[in-house]
């Protein structure tokens, strides 16, 4: 048993990962944990790697689901990985590697190739070789080739409050174009950051003595954003993008196989917990109105 | 959770902060193939341990009802036992968990002779335990006993029939004075009686079921699992266990200790109703839910006037 691993990589599932996932996930080297959070009642498998370690939740999402695994990591560094995306063998190594370069980084930004699910070829490819973090050029912009680590500055969560955007269900927010970021996952962040702004994430879910807002999906963005504003500092840099070769390999699939997602119950709680910050606002507005569109849609379609 | 052995017993423990080291080495000292899962609340750090047997939840959030579920729910052992973070064990109970399902391999629980001390009977509490009888050598105290000398049942197993659902009628005479459903030698509560894990979980994810009200809106109350869980789980088996003994109560000497609550920890505005009010929504056929809820219901006022006067209530 590994007491304090370097990396802990979280994935919520429930259970229907493939043999080739679970194969290439315990190929990871290093000091690493896997945590796997399954929805109550789940059978879970027997797995004999000691990495290995199992929770159930009380409820079924992503939310809950990657909250309690979250919360339970003991690794100085966390990833979250859905249970169809590859990670690269020598990601703890990458890590360790990143953050004693970076000690004051929040986080590290995978490097993520996007491949069909059917395109077997580049999911089985061989994993090139990482370059190692020292010799890399550090630079402020993403070049035309991949070749440098990228800084990754804070969300301008002090953006003003767009107006428009509440008023006009087809009005676009202009604040995700840049260089920062908004999801969680696949990124390694640092545990003890997380888990101070996650505490604070399930609290502010409470309303009241007995009743609890809890989104099914919007977890990875809601996250993301929450530890930006929980220890914003206007205009830093808290972090680093890397460049080529892939870190992740990310599995797209056809929208038809995804389930139905609305996403403005957990942006509800940015809003809720920073209502200082118009960069929230202008989320909340355009996910409102998605989600009505979305849940129109499929109405229509049955 | 790491997985060192195949545990025969699950002890599973929700957390408040602070909770005192004495006690936790001393649940450490009960003996075998056991796994303790302690649920901590959210933001509380894990107990420094190097005891593999000991799986350490923390929960995303905090209340005693989702906090002792979580663990409920992780369990992997073929029996389960739920304590408190101030309750103590004896270090044998495995072997008479053992003893006793391998001798009544039909019963749903086994119960726990406890033996109740003030707080900061530290002494008391501490001493060393009495030697445990061996179950099979045990007699059985059921309805033929009733010609026996009954002035002294310490040497005997004691029947527990399940709840009677099916021969108690509402009893609108409740909501003016206590109901008289919960007299007789069945049980009620959940806590510090082992009980068959597959049952137990089967019956907490229906409960969990029940909580979400309308899309993110869950309502999730704080306190009171012990009897909505006990009674939930005899009524949801009700039918396999129409007329049954579904388990026995241990004799003495003790198998648990318990300490009254810490003044800081006394309980204080604790609503039955806020959780039981769910047996009522699932078996509403039942009279003896309704006169529990009504009688709950009549409680309020009383245990806010206490709560609002800082007595326990």
């Amino acid at each position: 048993m590994i007491n304090s691993p370097i990396l802990s990589i979280v994935t919520p599932t429930l259970g229907k990962f493939s043999e080739y996932w679970l194969q290439q996930l315990l190929a990871i080297q290093g000091e690493v944990e896997f945590i796997w959070v399954y929805p109550p009642g789940a059978v879970t498998p027997s797995v004999e790697d000691p990495r290995v370690k199992i929770f159930h939740s009380l409820y079924q999402g992503e939310t809950a689901q990657r909250a309690v695994g979250l919360l339970n990591a003991s690794g100085q560094y966390v990833l979250a990985l859905d249970d169809d995306d590859f990670l690269h063998p020598q990601v703890v190594a990458l890590a360790k590697d990143y953050f004693h370069n970076f000690p004051q980084s929040w986080l590290l930004r995978l490097y993520k190739e996007k491949i069909d699910y059917l395109d077997e070829e580049k999911i089985k490819a061989p994993w090139p070789e990482l370059p190692a973090i020292n010799q890399l050029n550090v630079s402020r912009k993403r070049q035309d080739k991949y070749q440098d680590l990228v800084e990754v500055p804070i969300a301008p969560l002090d953006n003003p409050f767009e107006l428009r955007l509440a008023l006009w269900p087809y009005g676009k927010r202009k604040d995700i174009h840049g260089c920062h970021l908004e999801p969680f996952n696949n990124n390694i962040w640092k545990t003890a950051l997380v888990k101070e702004a996650l505490d604070d994430f399930v609290r502010n879910m409470r309303i009241g003595e007995i009743l609890t807002w809890l989104p099914l999906w919007g977890f990875d963005r809601a996250l993301g954003l929450f530890l930006q504003a929980k220890f914003f500092q206007k205009d830093i840099y808290i972090g680093h993008w890397m460049p080529e070769p892939n870190q992740i390999r990310y599995i797209v699939k056809p929208y038809s196989m995804k389930s139905l997602r609305i996403l403005f119950p957990s942006d509800a709680l940015l809003v809720k917990r920073f209502p200082q910050y118009g960069y929230f606002w202008n989320l909340f507005f355009e996910e409102l109105y998605n989600g009505i569109k979305t849940k129109i849609k499929s109405l229509w379609k049955a | 959770m790491d997985k060192v052995s195949t545990p025969s017993l699950s002890i599973v423990i929700p957390t408040r902060e602070g909770f005192a080291d004495h006690w936790f080495n001393a649940l450490t000292e009960v003996k075998g193939e056991v796994e303790f899962i302690l649920v901590h609340p959210p933001g509380a750090p894990k107990y420094p341990t190097s005891d593999p047997r000991v799986q350490q939840i923390v929960s995303p959030l905090r209340g005693e009802i989702i906090q002792r579920i979580s663990g409920l729910m992780n369990a992997t052992a073929p029996y389960t036992l739920t304590i408190n973070c101030d309750e103590f064990l004896h270090p044998d109970i495995l072997t008479m968990v053992l003893q006793y399902f391998q001798r009544f391999p039909d019963s749903w629980v086994m119960r726990l002779c406890t033996k109740r001390f003030q707080y900061g009977e530290t002494k008391e509490l501490t001493a060393p335990w009495q030697p445990l009888p061996q179950i099979e050598e045990l007699l059985v105290w059921d309805k033929s006993s009733k010609n026996q000398d009954g002035s002294d049942r310490s040497g005997y197993l004691k029947e527990i029939p399940i709840v009677p659902f099916d021969k108690r009628k509402l009893d609108l005479m409740c909501f003016v004075r206590e109901r008289k459903d919960h007299h007789g030698p069945h049980t009620e509560n959940f806590d510090k009686k082992v009980w068959l894990t597959q049952m137990v979980q089967a019956t907490c994810k229906d409960i969990v079921s029940l909580l979400p009200l309308m899309g993110p809106f869950k309502y999730i109350p704080f306190w009171c699992l012990d009897r909505l869980l006990g009674l939930f789980i005899q009524a949801k088996f009700f039918e396999q266990g129409q007329g049954k003994i579904i388990g026995h109560l241990m004799p003495s000497p003790e198998q648990l200790r318990m300490e009254n609550n810490p003044p800081e920890y006394r309980r204080l505005n604790r609503y039955g109703i806020l959780s039981e009010i769910f047996l009522v929504k699932c078996f509403p056929q039942y009279g003896y839910m309704w006169n529990l809820v009504i009688t709950n219901l009549r409680e309020v006022p009383k245990k806010y006037v206490l709560y609002r006067l800082g007595k326990e209530g």
